[in-house]
């Protein structure tokens, strides 16, 4: 258990910080493979196989498949962190409040956390951002805005997307909290409420944060996958020429969602490999996001066990 | 009742709220609250006569409802059969592993689990990947492919029941489980009752409860892989055509007519079972 533990967050910590030295001091350089010869024949070009080109082969505009994953893999994790971070410090201020302040109007949030549920999240960020980062660049190839505030109103977008439920969930939390036997003893010993915000429900809500921030991560970058698939890039992208002179809408960042809108055509092709890379890339940062909550859980389920707490703050909101 | 409904009321509010939000991310012209208010009140107001609605086409107006509902239908059968197929198929796998050796429990379980922490993307690629492959070496289409005159209805269903299957499987195997070791289950087996007798006549009856609360999660769960589901198969259904459109009204009148159906049978599936547990505790 805990060997896996250290494999996962070991794994996410070397590709994060081995994209972010590569950037420091190779300053994104992407070799380029040339075309392969035998006695002066030319006798493959590239998209190569992972076979032909050694570890991950070469794509469409002659790549190395490895060092462009390499450079995107600090902005992918980098924006999950990121997006994911930023919901629960802000979700968390305003749900503390609402949990503590706004207790018994809750259950008539549900309504409008459910609108969000039924309205799926992938086609709101989509619609929202259409104009901005494709249809602007349609029109005359170019973009309005600049790089950097395309980037920020797609962010803030992210985060302000997934706020309703954790708002939901950590608010429901506190309620549960302050329901508990002890803080009756805090209410008759004079505790006024931010007292109780500041001292007790810190100690009930950090441990269980850590999981939820886990969960959000892998959140963000499920949304990041279902926007590449729909051919979204964060901040935009420019048309490039591939070696099969075809126009490709390109990611400006190597970012791994871009990734896969550029090579999930392929998956009709002979080079069928090229599509699965990315996803196989999300995919393992995703597993290894699991291990990771998984061990917490473990972790944090022994403490309670041990401690014996009796009383409703050890709810389900971890369960599911 | 009165409660659900009014429930649903603010979940359409929602919906056309959010359908409207795009309007406020444009390049040309920004907008202001109100005009974002007055924009979501007139979008009620024409949704309170979809039939009036109408789209452009290039030069032509088309109906709205009219061009909608093939697309619609499509998209909801196959929805519908896919999420029926995985609740049903979710419980029997989990009955028939109950039934296995401890060890091939535990081993099933773990394999599921790791299936489902996958994302959605992948498991659709490596499907979509093993029916082209099963068609380039047997030369048999087990579905149309990418804009075909057909409708293809089998593969989408079985690719998009294979998530909520093994979440389903999940919930119900959990449940059993859960319920297995209660007082009831030994004082019945002990009675002589065969455990097949047991499981599905009692436990199974007893899980329903529970499970009916885990229904709408799983909802939400499936239709975002659907979603998914047709931009990877192409499959030329409502995300296509909320996609090719992208105005506020398409929007909001393809998801509303989605949810009704789906949030008329989990309220009446909510009361019924409701009324169902108050009886049981009175005896």
């Amino acid at each position: 258990m805990r060997i896996i533990f250290y494999l996962c967050s070991a794994y996410i910590v070397l590709i994060f910080l081995g994209s972010i030295i590569y950037s420091f001091f190779y300053n994104d350089f992407i070799p380029i493979v040339s075309l392969k010869f035998d006695n002066g024949e030319l006798v493959a070009r590239p998209p190569y196989s992972p076979v032909l080109h050694f570890p991950l082969g070469a794509d469409n505009l002659s790549q190395d498949v490895f060092f462009v994953l390499l450079t995107g893999a600090k902005y992918t994790i980098g924006i999950a962190l990121l997006v994911a971070i930023s919901r629960i410090l802000i979700s968390l201020i305003l749900g503390i409040l609402i949990g503590v302040y706004l207790k018994k109007h809750i259950n008539k949030f549900t309504g409008i956390i459910d609108t969000f549920h039924f309205f799926p999240v992938t086609l709101l960020v989509y619609l929202c951002l259409y104009d901005i980062l494709i249809f602007d660049y349609q029109i005359d190839g170019q973009f309005t805005y600049s790089y950097t505030l395309r980037v920020a109103i797609n962010v803030i977008l992210l985060i302000l997307v997934g706020l309703p439920p954790i708002i939901y969930l950590i608010s429901k939390e506190c309620s549960y909290i302050l329901e508990s036997e002890f803080l009756e003893g805090v209410k008759i010993l004079g505790g006024n409420k931010l007292y109780i915000i500041l001292r007790h429900i810190p100690l009930f809500l950090f441990p269980k944060l850590l999981i939820v921030t886990a969960k959000e991560v892998i959140q963000v970058l499920l949304l990041l996958i279902h926007l590449g698939i729909l051919k979204m890039f964060i901040g935009g992208g420019k048309l490039k020429v591939d070696i099969f002179e075809n126009e490709v809408f390109q990611s400006l960042s190597n970012e791994w969602s871009g990734l896969i809108s550029n090579w999930s055509g392929y998956i009709w092709t002979t080079h069928a490999w090229l599509a699965f890379v990315p996803v196989l890339m999300f995919s393992i940062t995703i597993l290894s996001l699991k291990g990771i909550i998984k061990y917490a859980e473990y972790k944090l389920f022994n403490k309670y066990l041990n401690k014996t707490i009796k009383g409703k703050h050890v709810s389900n909101s971890t369960e599911l | 009742m009165i409660n659900k409904l009014v429930q649903l009321l603010i979940i359409i509010i929602g919906i056309v709220c959010l359908s409207t939000l795009p309007k406020v991310f444009t390049v040309s012209n920004t907008m202001d609250n109100f005009e974002f208010l007055s924009s979501v009140y007139k979008l009620i107001l024409d949704l309170l006569k979809p039939h009036r609605i109408t789209i452009q086409t290039g030069f032509s107006e088309l109906n709205l409802l009219e061009s909608l509902t093939p697309y619609f239908m499509y998209s909801f059968t196959i929805f519908s059969c896919s999420f029926s197929l995985s609740i049903f198929c979710g419980i029997l796998l989990s009955i028939l592993t109950t039934f296995l050796q401890e060890n091939l429990q535990s081993l099933i379980k773990g394999f599921f689990d790791f299936i489902e922490s996958l994302p959605d993307l992948l498991v659709f690629f490596l499907l979509q990947y093993i029916f082209i492959t099963i068609y380039k070496n047997t030369g048999v289409l087990l579905f149309n492919v990418a804009g075909g005159f057909e409708k293809a209805y089998f593969i989408p269903i079985v690719a998009l029941s294979v998530l909520p299957t093994i979440y389903f499987f999940r919930i119900s195997y959990h449940l059993i489980r859960e319920e297995s070791i209660k007082n009831y289950v030994e004082f019945a087996r002990s009675k002589g009752l065969k455990s097949t007798e047991v499981l599905v006549k009692h436990v199974l009856k007893n899980i329903m409860l529970n499970f009916n609360f885990y229904l709408k999660p799983t909802f939400w769960y499936t239709f975002s892989n659907f979603i998914i589901l047709e931009v990877v198969f192409n499959i030329v259904g409502i995300t296509w055509f909320v996609l090719q459109y992208r105005t506020s009204e398409v929007t909001a009148l393809s998801f509303i007519l989605f949810l009704i159906p789906w949030y008329l049978v989990f309220s009446i599936i909510e009361l019924a079972s409701n009324k169902l547990f108050k009886k049981r505790t009175i005896i």
